[in-house]
């Protein structure tokens, strides 16, 4: 006999994800899913944004490790709830993971969450905590053939943060390259250049996230 | 990638849906994926079939359907599909407009399974 399904295979963490969409939305909270290679300044931005966020907005922050608490410690120094996740050996977080983290988080008077994904440009495009938007931090000492080469992390970013801009003179980076095969695989995702040490590029991030936050 | 991980999901809607069914043994199961999702077929027929021994889906066939990657103008509503890479420099040919959507190419679905 013939069994129909026609499911989605991914339907377990999908549907964790849009109660998590559905939750958070009702709270009026805005989230973001923050990805990119390990290195590529994920923390540091975090760290720089939030200080300046504050001031009109409360914000929480999510990490996402294979081992340590390293990156919830720094971001706890902001005086921000941080809640960090290890998924020992996971190389993406998923839905139940954030759902998880949730349940240790006040959530009153939270207007944007972060979620710092695990350091890695394949896996977690694949499967959605539930997030508003996707950013994705790409530092300039990667290089810039990553938006073609990695089109499914790519193809699902809101904003990209071009970052380390500080360091460009020691490289042969080339931003029009850059976003050129950006707009290949993305042509709606925004760019901006930014440099989380020495702050360039800072207030127009600032001026993007709290554009769309709610209320 | 995670092909392990999505053969023991798939094994476990399987299971669900048979049980529920009455089917004791499944000797094929009918997959749609889609040339974007990631995954790889061979990775996942093996691990399907490392995960089935001893179950209800041992030996069990896995049919395949590929779906390429379809996209849509956002603005226009044209359609188009793509051998390879993205829509050219993000444009619609019809419209000119850069607002394009995958709407195909990424399913990771199970359609049915035979079994009695």
């Amino acid at each position: 006999m013939k069994v129909n399904v026609m499911s989605d295979i991914l339907k377990a963490n999908d549907l964790l994800a849009q109660d998590i969409r559905t939750m958070l939305e009702k709270k009026g909270i805005v989230s973001w899913n923050v990805m990119g290679s390990p290195g590529s300044g994920k923390t540091s931005v975090l760290e720089r944004l939030i200080p300046m966020l504050r001031k009109t907005a409360e914000v929480a922050v999510i990490e996402g490790d294979l081992a340590t608490s390293k990156d919830a410690e720094r971001i706890a120094k902001t005086g921000v709830q941080s809640v960090q996740i290890n998924t020992k050996g996971g190389c993406h977080l998923d839905a139940a993971m954030v759902r998880s983290a949730l349940a240790k988080i006040d959530l009153e008077g939270l207007k944007a969450l972060f979620i710092e994904n695990v350091g890695n440009l394949v896996c977690p495009s694949e499967f959605s905590l539930g997030e508003t938007g996707r950013i994705i931090v790409s530092s300039i000492t990667e290089g810039d053939d990553k938006p073609e080469k990695y089109p499914s992390m790519f193809r699902t970013a809101d904003l990209v943060l071009l970052n380390k801009m500080d360091l460009i003179k020691l490289t042969n980076f080339d931003p029009n390259a850059f976003k050129r095969g950006l707009k290949k695989v993305n042509p709606r995702a925004v760019v901006l250049p930014i440099s989380a040490s020495d702050g360039m590029g800072f207030s127009e991030l600032l001026d993007w996230i709290a554009g769309r936050l709610e209320g | 990638m995670h092909e392990l991980s999505i053969a023991e999901e798939l094994l476990g809607i399987i299971v669900d849906n048979a049980e529920k069914a009455g089917v004791r043994k499944v000797v094929e199961v009918n997959l749609r994926i889609g040339d974007y999702s990631g995954i790889l077929p061979e990775a996942l027929e093996f691990a399907f079939q490392v995960l089935s021994h001893g179950k209800i889906t041992d030996g069990a066939r896995l049919n395949i359907e590929r779906t390429k990657p379809l996209f849509t103008c956002r603005s226009c509503g044209n359609e188009g599909a793509q051998e390879e890479g993205a829509p050219e420099e993000g444009a619609c040919p019809r419209c000119g407009g850069v607002e394009m959507k995958l709407t195909s190419g990424d399913q990771l679905e199970i359609l049915s399974f035979e079994g009695e």
